[in-house]
């Protein structure tokens, strides 16, 4: 069972990732870009993260690999920041729990120790 | 995005290369990237939709919009994909350091390290998972919106029309539907054939009149101008004369 923001579904187990594929004649997604993957790592520990948050981190424009993200379904706007310029801010779906075979959040690999020593994401003030 | 509703579009089903079932489990899979949007035959869906709307003996104008969104929204997502994209690399442009931060950016390496080692993990949710169309304009006026609700709920209570073909009434058939309409004694008012009618039948109508008049087996009447226009049947001798003649 995957639960994400207060949703709950029932999804196949990951070890049947390659029954299931076979079964549905379905071939496997392609793999995410290493751009995309930094970010989306990035909204998946800071969300909800505004674009020029992720860039702060990345040190890189990121509008293209946010563009790949929300057209995957894995990240999507959830309003705006009450700041200057009302950025977007964007979380993670359902679709990013599917895509990685994670249960929750809370799954997502600890931080290694550089202040916040094994932090988690609800560590760090997310939902579950 | 895609988003439909259970019920009618569950039953619409499609048979393509590769999948036989619901055109909600299709979209699903599209849209969850499960079926590549490379390899949709979006012409195909497209067909199948209409036969399927064709073949339903009332058309569901809510329906119908959902299966044209459909489609228009899987023809877009195929052409963005089949566009030459830059690369997400291609697209980095470094930013000013004062805007950076390093540390946080290695504090997060190992945790993208995990995720790539876990892509390809995937679990498969329910694929009718509904997702959100984004509004492409601002809401028009409520009182435009209303007229158009009212329209719409009209055309779909009234009684069963085809849209996909117009059908047309013969020159033949307007004749002899007039000239039944007569013989049974009572004049006929023109604007009788303008009431539900398309603008082709008006005119078939309207050329079957001129006819009848032609062959002086009817004669019309007007009281004024732009006043309703009355057909009577003339006198069956006439109508024998004008054969002969």
């Amino acid at each position: 069972m995957q639960v994400h923001d207060g949703s709950a579904q029932l999804v196949s187990a990951p070890e049947n990732v390659e029954v299931i594929h076979r079964f549905l004649g379905t071939a496997k997604p392609a793999s995410l870009s290493r751009s995309a993957l930094e970010t989306l790592t990035i909204v998946a520990y800071r969300q909800p993260v505004t674009r020029p948050e992720i860039e702060a981190v990345r040190g890189v424009n990121s509008d293209r690999a946010v563009h790949t993200l929300v057209s995957r379904g894995l990240i999507e706007e959830r309003g705006r920041r009450d700041t200057m310029g009302k950025p977007s801010e964007y979380a993670t779906t359902f679709s990013f729990l599917e895509y990685f075979g994670l249960r929750s959040l809370d799954e997502l690999p600890a931080l290694p120790d550089n202040g916040a020593s094994g932090a988690t994401p609800t560590d760090l003030g997310l939902r579950s | 995005m895609i988003e439909h509703r259970d019920s009618g579009f569950s039953m619409c089903q499609l048979s393509l290369p590769g999948f036989d079932g619901s055109a909600d489990s299709y979209l699903g899979l599209v849209a969850q990237h499960k079926v590549s949007v490379e390899l949709v035959p979006v012409a195909d869906v497209t067909k199948q939709f209409l036969s399927h709307l064709t073949d339903s003996e009332r058309l569901d104008l809510h329906l119908a919009g959902e299966l044209m969104a459909a489609s228009a929204r899987l023809m877009a997502m195929k052409s963005a994909h089949l566009l030459l994209q830059p690369s997400e690399e291609e697209d980095q442009e470094p930013l000013p350091a004062r805007v950076f931060d390093p540390t946080e950016r290695d504090s997060l390496s190992g945790a993208i390290e995990s995720l790539s080692a876990r892509e390809g993990q995937e679990s498969f949710g329910p694929f009718a998972t509904s997702t959100e169309m984004k509004r492409q304009s601002e809401p028009r006026s409520p009182a435009l919106l209303k007229r158009a609700w009212h329209e719409l709920q009209t055309r779909a209570a009234a009684p069963e029309r085809r849209v996909a073909v117009p059908g047309f009434v013969r020159l033949e058939v307007a004749v002899s539907g007039l000239i039944r309409a007569l013989r049974s004694g009572s004049a006929v008012v023109f604007r009788h054939f303008t009431g539900d009618s398309s603008r082709i039948d008006t005119v078939m109508h309207f050329m079957a009149v001129l006819e009848l008049v032609r062959q002086r087996r009817v004669h019309t009447v007007q009281e004024e101008l732009f006043a309703d226009i009355t057909v009577l049947w003339a006198s069956d001798s006439a109508e024998t004369s004008a054969q002969a003649g």
